[in-house]
């Protein structure tokens, strides 16, 4: 006997309405179809039409509130290309410091929703204490907490100041001593392994067909990280290796397990990056183009193409840009997120997994998180409401039962 | 395999608290009594945090009328179209409600007529009160 | 890469290679290769594209830009990744006539385009020719038929509400 749940519209761990629609069987999961469009926002077409390219940095910034430096990031890459614009040293490094500690702090709150969605709570509020220094150092550099409105084309708009460069430092030791205490409760905790391991297992070969980005690919034995393989900013000089779970377990299965491997060790990857940055950061201009009217008149000028590569926390982030000289907006403007090529991921890896599963799994490639939201289950064609908090008691359930060993 | 996290979790419970404190200690049985009170000095709060640098914080935008001279630069850079010309008197009106912190029209202001104050507790239920429009 | 140059040329598809410089202390070069093809030589040089690369191309995405009288589709791929800079970029760019949108579909070959053929189809209003799923990816259910979001024609949207001028 077959029952239809659609998780969804508006649901389980997304920030974006989307909608899962299960086939059951009993409790296992046999078909899964995803059904992204509820509501569009129509970035790109404001960009296209309605927004200068300085609107649209920040417009970029706000495709995602927790990647809010990884949009700008792209675009400015792909403007730079298309018009052939300098930058200078000192803002190349600005920029890697500020990807990395973004790359942090998104780290550490998906690491706190894991252990939120499989029910330890009590981690939750460790790791998100843990990442509140980063915060701290976030507020501190940007002078606000989430939106940095830091990128500029040709350069960063404020400079890394003398008197902060101690703290961030305090901050980076914070990270490396506490790094091993955090690796001991998720790698080490019998309940984590129980709800993770072998859960929500996408193979190399899907990853690879499928297209997945970021953390979900690399958990799946893929070595793709856009710092590696086509370094920008500032990454050439800092030999970034992508991560993959062997590199501390070793061995490979690309499961839920496995993709919370990749993002602790990219924590301690970004402190390192971060300390070598500061050590070796050259002095001189942040901007090649500090009159903001002279750059208005050069992007309308401008004419060409460019494609910008980012590495995001949650993947891969590609802006392609198409200006035209005459033409203030972008004449053409795609953005691709990573959640766009991972959100297919999720059909092999809920396949064989039950309800319960459902929140941690779709978490684990790291969808924007937020909403308390709600399910409708259609069973013997009585409607019941299944709320977020359902979904988690049963989340909460099954780990209860895991661990009295039924 | 084992329970890791206990050690730690009793290891919390007697370290003092990591972030900022809420106003109240405790959630109040009614909001608008609570603020009343506040009002009127019968309960005192935590105040709110500190800003850690004053110098690149951005607040609620600051206008100096004197020095503008209205070209309009802020308006063409303006993300969220929070700024409008007054055109007769070459001077602008910018809209708080509208506006996103980004500080990009401090930039671009040539003559340096515009700023970001330390002020950042800006809830209100009316979008177009006093403080809120800027001339 | 060698490989596909030296495949592109027995096939004699023309190909050029853009550079750009990036990196601080270390200089390294990113490199583009464009590719031109016509539309009924896609699905060849996307099995040329498989054929020649050690893992799986990575598909990125589409992206459209619509020049009056003709539109032109470019598909983003990259090959070579894994490896410490090795990485280039691929576009394969298709430029159909505005009177003829018509694309084969390339899920058959990789799954993962299956999001950007949807989302083309209903942005710019081109035609995927034997697409598995046509329904829509991004745009909501009761969006209106005929108007293309992407396109700078008549059947881009019109009655684009001020939203920021309501309130005041």
């Amino acid at each position: 006997m077959r029952y239809e749940i659609p998780i969804g519209p508006i649901h389980p761990a997304l920030k974006e309405p989307i909608l899962l629609q299960l086939s059951v069987e009993g409790e296992e999961i046999k078909e899964v179809d995803v059904i992204a469009s509820q509501n569009h926002r129509g970035i790109e077409w404001i960009g296209m039409n309605r927004n200068n390219p300085i609107q649209s940095l920040y417009i970029a910034e706000r495709v995602c509130g927790i990647c809010n430096i990884s949009h700008p990031s792209a675009l400015v890459l792909a403007v730079e290309e298309a018009m052939d614009l300098e930058v200078p040293e000192r803002a190349q490094y600005i920029r890697v410091i500020q990807c990395e500690l973004e790359r942090i702090h998104s780290h550490l709150l998906w690491a706190g929703v894991a252990a939120h969605e499989i029910g330890f709570d009590s981690l939750l509020h460790y790791t998100w204490k843990v990442r509140e220094k980063v915060m701290d150092i976030l507020e501190l550099v940007n002078g606000n907490r989430v939106t940095k409105a830091i990128m500029m084309y040709g350069g960063v708009r404020r400079d890394i100041k003398k008197e902060h460069i101690p703290k961030i430092r305090k901050m980076l030791q914070y990270y490396k001593e506490g790094f091993d205490k955090l690796a001991k409760f998720f790698l080490e905790d019998k309940t984590i392994e129980m709800r993770t391991r072998n859960v929500g297992i996408l193979t190399k070969e899907d990853a690879l067909k499928l297209a997945a980005v970021g953390p979900t690919t690399r958990a799946s034995g893929v070595k793709k990280d856009v710092r590696q393989d086509q370094a920008y900013f500032a990454y050439p000089d800092f030999d970034v290796k992508a991560i993959t779970p062997d590199m501390l377990t070793g061995k490979v299965v690309g499961d839920t397990y496995d993709r919370i491997v990749v993002r602790l060790l990219e924590v301690k990857q970004s402190v390192e990056i971060i300390e070598r940055a500061l050590d070796e950061m050259p002095g001189g201009e942040i901007t090649s183009q500090p009159k903001i009217a002279k750059l208005l008149v050069d992007l309308k000028r401008a004419d060409g193409e460019g494609i910008g590569r980012h590495e995001a926390p949650r993947g891969e982030v590609i802006h392609y840009v198409n200006l035209k000289s005459g033409f203030e907006p972008f004449y053409s403007w795609k953005i691709r997120a990573p959640t766009y090529n991972n959100i297919m991921s999720w059909i092999p890896m809920l396949k064989g997994c039950q309800i319960a599963d459902v929140p941690i799994v779709a978490a684990s490639i790291d969808p924007c998180i937020s909403c308390t939201n709600r399910a409708i289950r259609i069973a013997n064609g009585r409607k019941e409401m299944l709320s977020k908090e359902d979904l988690h008691r049963l989340s909460v359930e099954k780990t209860k039962k895991l661990m009295r060993g039924g | 395999m084992r329970y890791t996290f206990i050690p730690e979790l009793f290891r919390q419970l007697f370290s003092k608290p990591f972030t900022n404190l809420f106003p109240l200690k405790y959630a109040p049985a009614s909001i608008k009594d609570t603020l009343d009170k506040i009002k009127k000095g019968e309960i005192e709060i935590n105040p709110p945090v500190e800003i850690p640098d004053k110098e690149i914080f951005r607040g609620k935008i600051q206008y100096d009328r004197e020095k503008c001279i209205g070209c309009g630069l802020c308006i063409k850079v303006c993300p969220a179209k929070a700024i409008e010309l007054k055109k007769e008197e070459k001077k602008i009106r910018i809209y708080v409600g509208r506006c996103i912190f980004c500080g990009q029209c401090v930039d671009a202001c040539p003559k340096g007529a515009l700023s970001q104050g330390e002020e950042f507790l800006l809830a209100d239920a009316d979008k177009l009160n006093k403080e809120w429009v800027i001339e | 890469m060698e490989e596909l140059l030296k495949k592109l040329k027995e096939r004699k598809i023309d190909f050029e290679i853009k550079e750009k410089e990036e990196g601080v202390k270390r200089k390294i070069a990113r490199k583009t290769i464009l590719i031109k093809i016509p539309r009924e030589r896609l699905r060849e040089t996307v099995k040329l594209l498989i054929d020649s690369s050690e893992d799986f191309p990575h598909f990125s995405v589409c992206s459209f830009t619509d020049y009056g009288k003709h539109v032109e589709l470019n598909y983003h791929f990259t090959i070579d990744y894994g490896k410490p800079m090795e990485e280039e970029n691929v576009v394969l760019r298709v430029t159909l006539k505005k009177d003829d949108l018509k694309v084969p579909t390339l899920t058959d070959l990789i799954p993962g385009t299956i999001i950007s053929e949807r989302e083309i189809k209903e942005m710019t209003g081109i035609e995927i020719e034997n697409i598995p799923d046509g329904r829509h990816m991004f745009l909501t259910k009761d969006f209106p038929d005929g108007v293309y979001p992407w396109r700078r024609d008549e059947t881009s949207p019109k009655e684009t509400r001020k939203l920021y001028e309501v309130w005041k």
